[in-house]
């Protein structure tokens, strides 16, 4: 045993039951251990440790290791955002998480990418919130995909943005082979932005030996860049063994008019409906179908799931909502004929879901700008709604602004537009301002419930609103009357403005 | 002036807490009034009362005031406004300062000059030279006593220890505070948490009483010892003269205190809580003796740390060393410019030569606690569950498992050398700073 680890020993057991013997050294160690008294044993064995531990640490060598090394990350980067987007990006993930993606959005857009430093911080964050992640890979640059290579949480990030995406990278098939489901829907989704044929091929290639809920999560990704030629694969995946998977090829099926469901469809919903044009006006004839045919099934008619009596609607309803809407002929004509139509109320709402279903905002403005889409509920409606360009949206909205403000009205029109997290333009957000503050206004109610819902507009308000907002604010505050959910809300609503419109500064500074 | 980095800013902050809120006060809006001159930065900040706080920063040092009620230093306001200026300068009118920030800057530069005549005062000598013969009396019988509680130790083994109270420990500290030797107390507090340190304790205990029994040792033959080992032995033991003394003595031409004009790069810092007291240890580089200084600041309670080096920037000064060997402490007695980060004059060592300066220091100083390693060309590995750096030979490091920000150091590096700066324990590295080619940058520990 060396000399160290008997004096270790030794010193365990104690100098009270074992008689230490002396250590030996070389040199320098050996001259000093030889002037220790050893009929001082406790004071010899103190003297003697100190003496040889420090004999070695001064000789410690560092260790020399042979680990595999990584490939390192190209030097060759987008531009990293400025030092105070970055301080905006630390307060947005520690307080604002919510405003993470119109950020991310601007640093996209604006071809940069985060800081080295940042990024464990931003890639964590998209590993406990997957919303983020399709911003996030597309945010952190050659680096930040480099990183999340390196720790298995992170993978999602890898996928990176559809620009510089290279489905034959060594990186991407890694992931797309070995990743995990969410790291490869996102390598996906930009292989399919990228190259939306070749990344259906790379789907149907894998396609029979994935699981149900990667073939559901996989299959999804089509919506992206959806045509025609993906309608034999679709068709296919009508067959398959999972119900989630089929609805999910359905709801893609009827965005193409020419795929072979609709072509179905079309025939299923022959014998049903009758047209008769009649100069600028249409007749529509109706026939309920009289039995379920099991063929049905495999196009997603569900056989049950209302009360009987209304079963027969149902179906029909269903193929309304598979089949191409063209054979209406001109929407305005056809909503026009349905008005006062004993039928409406299948007619409609299958409209709706086709109009849903296959995108179509031609239907959805005619839909939206008459009378009958009262038959919708409103969570239709906001669907409709989210087809139309910002710019519609706002005019349709404009056009329902309550002529008498009373509370419910107001409160009716605002939670019409709440729910959308879409940016509304200065104007228009001054126009939702107003009626917010009207409603503030009003403190007859509790308007604790309410204030919840207004949230979204902390997102959605024009960020250059902020110095009016400050305003009224503060004129509010100053009202004796004034409701504490009230000044509370607004006051964080004010907050976020004010950090969006320093956010949104920074960037146009630098255009 | 000098550019600061919101990184600079942020590190200035008293907590993470703190950091936070500047953060979110960094914002125009809440600024009513923001004004600059050559010296100074100042703001009017909407709180919740009727009157707006009043923030003032002078620029020279960075010093803070605030005339918010809170008790954190710099305050919220403080950092929000120095963000400010640092990511928004054009918000800041250029302006002769308004008198609530004359006043101050006049009431800062009274109270240096005072500082400066009060250093010169001496005590009466024949008082200090009674004083150190009373407290020479206390540590040589606190000593003799501390000898004996070692001897008992190892007479009736180690292996017992790890069942031993916190108290086994804490009260043969407290021997050694009221016997003046604080030093010698904080040893053997650290001694307590060794036996629950995991396999091999026993030798890493032992090696830590053969050190604490060399310098027992040490003492009772002082006079022997090289006038500056003297000093390090007395230092080590917790026997430190004020700042005061030193410069007194410096001021009469003693030889054994040295002031150091240079340009002083600070590389970094460390903050850790010891015993109610917060330790920041910020580490400074010589720039013509490539000499690392050691700064340490101690703050009781929630006192705030003095907060004037901030990693990465660079000042003119002088230093006063504290009389000692091998890695040297001081403090500041005077600066006089903020200068331009100089992080291309330093020179860092692959593992191998840092090792052997290690080995020298330690051959200066057996008792060297954490020392400063500049390493370059290294590159953060994750092997076999730990964090290492490794040079271009292979040689490697393992780094601290207090170390937060394994992946930031990785992010850095993207798998190209670096230069790090971190303190070396003997054991393991804890990073405190980045150089890249571009940039310099502290890690949060």
């Amino acid at each position: 045993m060396e000399p160290w680890q008997t004096l270790v020993a030794t010193a365990l057991v104690g100098t009270g039951r074992q008689t230490p013997t002396a250590p030996e050294g070389e040199g320098n160690l050996k001259h000093l251990l030889d002037q220790l008294d050893w009929s001082q044993p406790e004071q010899s064995l103190l003297g003697a440790a100190g003496a040889i531990a420090l004999h070695q640490q001064i000789g410690q060598q560092p260790a020399k290791k042979d680990w595999p090394t990584v490939e390192p990350c190209s030097l060759e980067d987008r531009r990293c955002i400025q030092m105070a987007t970055a301080r905006h990006l630390d307060t947005a993930l520690s307080t604002y998480p919510e405003v993470l993606p119109e950020l991310l959005s601007l640093i996209i857009e604006a071809g940069q990418r985060v800081p080295e430093w940042q990024l464990p911080r931003l890639l964590q964050m998209g590993y406990q919130t997957s919303e983020l992640r399709p911003y996030i890979a597309a945010a952190v640059g050659k680096r930040g995909q480099w990183l999340a290579a390196q720790q298995p949480n992170w993978g999602y990030a890898q996928a990176g943005d559809a620009n510089t995406f290279l489905s034959n990278s060594s990186q991407m098939q890694a992931v797309w082979q070995n990743g995990r489901r969410s790291d490869r829907v996102l390598v996906l989704q930009r292989w399919r932005e990228a190259d939306p044929n070749a990344a259906r091929a790379a789907l149907e290639a894998v396609w029979s030996t994935e699981s149900a809920k990667d073939r559901e999560a996989f299959i999804a990704v089509l919506q992206t860049n959806l045509t025609i030629a993906d309608e034999p694969f679709l068709e296919t995946a009508l067959s398959d063994r999972a119900k989630s998977v089929r609805q999910i090829a359905v709801n893609l099926l009827v965005q193409l008019p020419r795929s072979r469901l609709c072509q179905r469809m079309a025939q299923r919903i022959q014998p049903l409906v009758q047209l008769s044009d009649e100069g600028d006006s249409l007749q529509i004839d109706v026939t309920l179908p009289s039995n379920y045919d099991p063929d049905w099934k495999r196009d997603g008619i569900q056989a049950e799931g209302r009360s009987p009596e209304r079963q027969q609607g149902g179906w029909l309803e269903q193929i309304i909502a598979a089949t191409p809407l063209d054979m209406w002929g001109d929407p305005v004509v056809a909503i026009r004929a349905i008005s006062g139509h004993p039928q409406q109320a299948i007619l409609m709402p299958g409209w709706g879901l086709a109009v849903h279903h296959q995108q179509r905002i031609d239907w959805a403005d005619a839909v939206l700008n008459n009378p009958m889409s009262q038959l919708l509920d409103d969570v239709m409606v906001g669907q409709l709604l989210a087809l139309l360009t910002p710019q519609r949206q706002e005019r349709w909205l404009k056009a329902r602004l309550p002529d008498n403000p009373n509370e419910e009205d107001i409160t009716h029109w605002l939670l019409l537009l709440v729910q959308r997290l879409q940016p509304w333009d200065l104007a228009f957000s001054r126009l939702i301002f107003e009626q917010t503050m009207a409603l503030a206004n009003d403190s007859s109610r509790n308007a604790y419930s309410f204030t919840s819902e207004i949230r979204n507009l902390r997102l959605t308000l024009h960020p250059d609103i902020a110095a009016e907002v400050a305003i009224a604010v503060e004129n509010y505050s100053n009202d004796a009357n004034a409701s504490r959910h009230w000044k509370r809300s607004l006051l964080a609503l004010l907050k976020y403005l004010n950090f969006r419109r320093e956010m949104h500064r920074v960037f146009q500074a630098s255009e | 002036m000098m550019m600061w980095t919101s990184e600079q800013v942020l590190a200035l902050a008293p907590d993470a807490n703190s950091a936070k809120r500047g953060k979110s006060l960094a914002n125009v809006s809440q600024w009513p009034l923001l004004g600059r001159s050559e010296q100074a930065v100042w703001g009017e900040c909407k709180g919740s009362g009727k009157t707006p706080y009043r923030t003032q920063i002078d620029l020279a040092e960075p010093a803070f005031r605030c005339s918010c009620p809170s008790r954190k230093f710099p305050c919220k306001h403080g950092l929000g406004l120095f963000l400010l200026l640092t990511e928004r300068a054009d918000a800041f009118q250029e302006a002769p300062p308004p008198d609530w920030v004359t006043e101050w800057l006049e009431k800062r530069s009274h109270s240096a000059q005072r500082k400066q005549t009060k250093a010169t005062k001496a005590a009466a000598p024949e008082a200090q030279a009674k004083r150190a013969q009373q407290r020479a009396t206390k540590v040589a019988a606190g000593l003799v006593d501390l000898e004996q509680w070692l001897q008992d130790m190892v007479n009736q083994g180690l292996a017992p220890l790890p069942n031993q109270p916190y108290r086994f420990w804490d009260q043969a500290a407290a021997r050694l505070v009221d016997a003046q030797a604080p030093g010698l107390a904080q040893r053997v507090r650290s001694l307590a948490s060794i036996p629950h340190s995991g396999n091999d304790w026993p030798k890493r205990m032992l090696r830590s009483l053969g050190l604490l029994h060399l310098l027992v040792q040490g003492y009772q033959r002082i006079e022997t010892l090289s006038p500056a080992m003297q000093a390090e032995v007395r230092s080590q033991i917790g026997w430190i003269q004020t700042q005061d003394e030193l410069r007194r003595r410096a001021e009469q031409g003693d030889p054994s205190v040295n002031g150091e004009k240079d340009i002083w790069q600070v590389m970094g810092k460390v903050t850790f809580e010891e015993d109610n007291l917060t330790v920041q240890r910020t580490w400074l580089l010589g720039y013509q003796t490539q000499k690392p200084i050691l700064i340490l600041n101690f703050a009781h309670g929630s006192q705030p740390l003095d907060i004037s080096l901030v990693p990465g920037t660079c000042f003119v000064g002088e230093l006063i060393l504290y009389p000692g060997t091998g890695i040297r402490r001081a403090f500041v007695v005077s600066r006089e410019a903020a200068v331009p980060q100089l992080a291309d004059n330093v020179v860092a060592d692959q593992v191998e030569v840092a090792f052997s300066r290690y080995a020298q220091a330690l051959s200066q100083n057996p008792w060297l606690g954490s020392y400063p390693m500049i390493l370059g060309q290294v590159q953060p590995v994750q092997q076999d569950m730990c964090w290492w750096v490794q040079d271009t030979t292979g040689h490697v490091l393992p780094l601290s498992a207090q170390f937060q920000n394994p992946f930031e150091l990785l992010a850095i590096s993207g798998g190209h050398p670096l230069t790090v700066f971190g303190e070396w324990n003997g054991a393991e590295l804890l990073p405190l700073s980045v150089l890249t080619e571009t940039q310099f940058l502290a890690m949060e520990n």
